[in-house]
Order: C-alpha cells, then structure tokens, then sequence
C-alpha cells in the first residue's frame, strides 16, 4: 500500500517524541531529556516586537531550558523563520507560567525528508528517527537523547487528536473523517455540515486556523463527503440543506454496521491507492 | 398506618440503618417487608444536568441536602436514592432486589443514557484496601471470558473464591495468586474490623457495584462508598487533564494476546461487549490502526492495537472514562490482566 507524505504523521512522530510508550519501548527524546511540557503555536514576541509562533515550544522547568520547533514539509528552506525564533524573547515564557528562563532557544526543524534548513539541528521523523546537525544544540542532554533513539522506528507510533490538517489534501481528508462519518449514525445524532466536520477535525488547532483556510478545507471535505454519501453510501447518508445525515429509514443492525464500516474503508482506500502525483509535492508552508 | 416516606437524607440512613440492624419494626413503617441488601452502583456522569438522564419509570425527587435524591412515582418508589453532589462520580444506593436492581440500574438507566456509565474499576482500585490497617481481603473473582472466539472455541476461564477467617485449603492461595497475574479481577471481596469484631464485609465489582454484605453504621458505609468514588473521580480529572493538555495516547496493556482478525470482526460490526464501532485506516500482520466511535456514548476514537497492547487517542471532548471501559471490559473478555499507562505512569490506579 503507498504511503503518503502527511502532515498528519509529520505531526504525530513530532508530538510523540515528547511522550512514553512502553509497549512500544519508545521514549521520546524530549521528554527524557526533561521536557514535559509543550505547547502548540503559542504567542510570543522577539526583541523587536514581531509575533513570533513556533509550531512547537517546550520547557524543561527544572533545567531552565526550552526548545521551539518548526515542523515542515515546505519546499525550500526555513533557515530565516528558524533564525528568528533564535531571537524570540525568553521573558515571553513568564506568560505561560515559567520564570527564570534567560538562555536563547534551541531551535529545530522536523522533517520527513531532508532539506537543508541552515545552522539549526534537524531531525527527520518517518519511517525512523534521524537526527542531523545536532552540534547546533546547546542542550548537551537533549543532543545525548536524540542520538541515542537515533534510528528508532516511527511507524506504529499512536495517532493524535487532530485529524485534519488545513493542507490536507484528499486522501488525508477521507481518512481523517472516517471517526467523524460513523458518529452521524448516532440515533442522537442531528447531522454536520462541512464546516461541523472541519471544527472537530482540526480540534485544538481549529483556534489557530485563520477563516479563509478553514473555508478551504471545508470546500475540500465537502467533496469528498459527497463522493461517499454519492457513491459508496447513497442508502445509508443523505445531504439535507448542506449538512449530512443519516436517511429518515435507517434502522441500525450488525449487519448494517459491517456494511457501512466497509463501504467507508472502500472510500478511505479508493484514493489511498490512486494517489495524484502533484500530492507529493507541497509547496505550501 | 401511614407508610413513612424518604424525605430528608436522614430519613434514608434511617432505612438503611434497619436494613442493617435487621429491625423489622421500623422496616415496617418505610413499607418494607423483606431483609433487603445495599446496593450501590459508582455512576460516571458526563451530563450537565440530572433532567438530561431521566429514569426510565419515575422521576428524581430531591431530598433536603443538596444533590440528594430519591426515586418517585412508581412501584418501585423510595428503593432507590442518588448522591449526585458530585460533579462527575454520582453514587446511587439501591434497596431492591439484586436482579432487579440491575435490570433497572444498568440495563434502564446507564447503558440507555448517554452521558451515563460505570466507573469501571482497575485492578489497583479493587485492591485499593490491600495492606490497610483493620482491612482484610476476604476473597477474589477473575473472569476471562475469550470472547472473541465463538463460544466452543472459547478458552474461558472463572473463578469466585470467598473464604472466611480460616483458609481450609492453603494450597488455593497460589492457585489464585497464579490466576491473578493472567486474568482480570472481576470482584474483590471486603472487609473491616472496628475493634476485635467486623463492622463492614463488601463484595466490590470492576463495574463500580459494590454489594454490602454486612454492616453496623449507615454513615461508615456512605463513607467507604464516597472514599472509591472520590478516588475514581480524581482519576478522570487527572486523565481529562491529561487529554486537554497533551497529544499522547493512553496505552492499555495486555496479558492475554489478542488474535487481531477477530478483534476486526467484532468492532466492524460494532458488536460485543466493548461497544466499540471502528474501520480499519492501517493494516500489518501484527499491528492495526482503526478510527471510529465507542457507541456507549457516541464519542469518536482513535484505536492502534497490537496481540498484546491498544494505544488509544481520545480527540475533542471524548469521555475519558472509555480508557478504563475499554481496559475493563477488554480485560474480563479477552485480554486477561489490563493497565491503562500514559507515558508510562499508571493512571485509574
């Protein structure tokens, strides 16, 4: 089966570095090095006044230390965004309840494949953990845990909470709606629209989205849904002033259910298995 | 005479102190006939109001303190009364008979209101007396139902062994300690000495039931009852904590390996005791990834499961209390002796 180059995963083996797994023997790096905390896309400021995001930024309390990470899959490189947040001002932590932090960031880049992301440490994190530049890091311990899981399988690594991603593309779309879809057979249930399947999707990044994505994304989960409600559950699902709903004689049975968790892996797997070729190239940041 | 009626949380350890103290004169006046057990049910309620999870017959009369209520308007009126002070563990105290109890309690109420479940009890919780001061266990049940497999193809396995204070068959304790370490508790049995004599003897069940075999004080029982409950409800704030703040998964432990192309046939179905309804998003030998709803309350999930653990990720708002369901119910069907960690801390412990 081919694998697609994802946001998701890129997000997912990313995010997991900063947990335990032990029926994996997987500890994350970041969180054996002692940072236990991290946050999404906070707000913070450099020198000069300028809104400053890092994808990801972590702190280690105890050591003082703290890391901010840039998680890509853009086409050229981040050297100049990463060289900024170099600069962003330590007393922004003090926002989010740590005190004392004088030292600059480390700043990396996590990639599924390599691009030169300038004098910053740079780790790659599908199928297994590579770690590149690491002399760029001035936290000795983080450089020892990184090298020492260098090579560490990352596939079978647990999924997160976000299933949406706003570059999703379609195949990632119709995965990423497949827990969504069954809850409209909720007896309870009064249906979604595009913009419904969006918000829960993209979950706590949803805040983080401007509208104009999110309407875009939402364009592009309503195709895809009405392929499905189309063609693979048209006695199932019906669309009913934009929003999508079970149809008015739906009777649930083990056998309705079998059919429809297979009709929707038929939809999940159609555009698994024919995937454009302009899905591999992202140029979006 | 003029059946007495509950109308204040007094006039209920009233009853339940005659129901312990077997006095048939003053069971007489509540209009009660027989010598009925004390049952009470731990309830996880993730509904903002009692009014959202009516009974099924009758309605919820408030008692004058506050969050307290008790059953009305039907046959069964004044056997039943809630503790719902509690943001998200209710107790409810039942007096009728065990069957019924359940057929009401379980089947009607919980398992039909969405919001409403079991506290579903790990094995740490079960044995949350172990080692106490004037606390002795007095015996333990294990089931392991292989329910995966069609019935005769099972390899089931259960066992309910209760003693007293002598142990007439030493060669048992091994026995069971062996069977311990491969199979799910299912019910610990209790009890508490308050001087030289027993004051309390309890059987609790992993479904958060506890059935009160003995007792001498209405207020230590509502106690012992309170003490689990808080317990179990420091453990979902702990793991919503958890699920609000970080992107990890909670990971559930295997003893019993699991053969993953039954575990595809029951959750596609959406059958089974696990109540779980899933598509399959990854497929390896030994490795599967599903996405899908756990149809007790209709919150999505997001399943990877191997023969001998599951990884499970709760997007949005979703119940955390599926992590110790899923745990539980696996445990006792299939996978024997189950721990819910996250990042390698046990949690529901």
């Amino acid at each position: 089966m081919p694998k697609l180059p994802s946001r998701i995963i890129l997000w997912r083996n990313t995010v997991q570095l900063f947990h335990r797994y032990n029926a994996l023997n997987f500890v994350g790096p970041f969180l054996d090095a002692g940072y236990r905390d991290y946050r999404v896309e906070p707000y913070m400021e450099d020198n000069e006044g300028d809104e400053k995001s890092p994808d990801i930024l972590s702190v280690d309390a105890t050591r003082k230390r703290w890391v901010e990470l840039e998680l890509t899959m853009f086409s050229e490189s981040k050297h100049t965004k990463l060289d900024a947040y170099s600069r962003i001002n330590p007393a922004f932590l003090g926002n989010y309840g740590y005190q004392g932090f004088t030292a600059k960031a480390d700043v990396l880049s996590s990639r599924l494949s390599y691009l030169d992301d300038g004098p910053h440490c740079q780790i790659l994190v599908d199928p297994v953990l590579k770690v590149l530049k690491e002399e760029h890091l001035d936290d000795e311990l983080l450089r020892k845990k990184l090298i020492s899981v260098q090579g560490i399988d990352m596939r079978r690594l647990p999924e997160i909470p976000i299933t949406l991603h706003p570059e999703s593309k379609s195949s990632e779309i119709r995965r990423g709606l497949v827990d969504q879809v069954l809850q409209l057979f909720d007896p309870n249930s009064k249906g979604k629209t595009p913009e419904d399947f969006v918000r829960e999707g993209l979950e706590r990044l949803y805040s983080k989205v401007g509208p104009k994505k999110r309407n875009l994304l939402a364009e592009n989960v309503k195709k895809e849904l009405d392929d499905l409600v189309k063609t693979y559950l048209p006695d199932n699902l019906r669309i009913v002033d934009g929003t999508y709903t079970v149809v008015e004689n739906y009777k649930q049975h083990h056998k309705t259910t079998e059919s429809i968790a297979k009709s929707v892996k038929k939809w999940v797997d159609a555009k698994r298995l024919s995937i454009p070729l302009e899905e591999f190239h992202d140029k979006t940041e | 005479m003029t059946m007495k009626r509950i109308r204040t949380l007094s006039d209920f350890k009233e009853k339940v102190q005659a129901v312990f103290e077997n006095d048939d004169e003053r069971l007489e006046l509540y209009g009660v006939t027989t010598h009925p057990q004390l049952k009470a049910y731990l309830i996880e309620a993730n509904c903002r109001k009692l009014d959202d999870v009516p009974l099924p017959t009758g309605t919820w009369k408030t008692l004058d303190s506050g969050g307290w209520y008790v059953n009305d308007g039907d046959s069964m009126q004044d056997m039943l009364v809630l503790d719902a002070s509690s943001e998200r563990v209710w107790k409810l105290y039942s007096l009728l008979e065990i069957a019924e109890s359940d057929t009401v309690v379980i089947d009607n109420w919980i398992r039909t209101r969405k919001g409403l479940d079991h506290c579903w009890l790990s094995r740490e919780q079960l044995l949350h007396w172990e080692g106490k001061a004037q606390w002795e266990q007095r015996g333990l049940g294990l089931r392991f139902e292989d329910g995966l497999y069609p019935d005769d193809e099972a390899g089931k396995f259960s066992v309910k062994a209760w003693h007293g204070a002598n142990r007439y068959i030493p060669e048992l304790g091994s026995l069971l300690e062996a069977a311990k370490k491969s199979f799910a508790i299912h019910s610990v049995r209790w009890q508490k000495r308050n001087g030289g004599s027993v004051s309390f003897v309890a059987e609790w069940y992993s479904n958060g039931k506890v059935t009160v075999n003995r007792a001498e004080d209405v207020d230590q029982v509502l106690s012992i009852v309170t003490e689990m409950a808080l317990r179990y409800e420091n453990a979902l704030f702990h793991a919503t904590s958890l699920r609000d703040t970080k992107w990890g998964a909670f990971e559930i432990g295997f003893n019993q390996k699991i053969d993953l192309d039954l575990f595809d046939d029951v959750v596609t179905k959406g059958k089974g005791d696990m109540k779980l309804w899933l598509v399959e998003v990854e497929n390896e030998p030994d490795f599967r990834r599903y996405k899908g709803v756990d149809t007790h309350n209709w919150d999505r999930i997001l399943l990877d499961i191997a023969p001998d653990f599951a990884l499970l990720t709760i997007p949005q708002s979703g119940c955390v209390n599926a992590a110790p369901r899923i745990a539980t119910i696996q445990g006792e069907d299939n996978a024997g002796k189950t721990t819910v960690l996250f990042d390698g801390v046990e949690l529901f412990a």
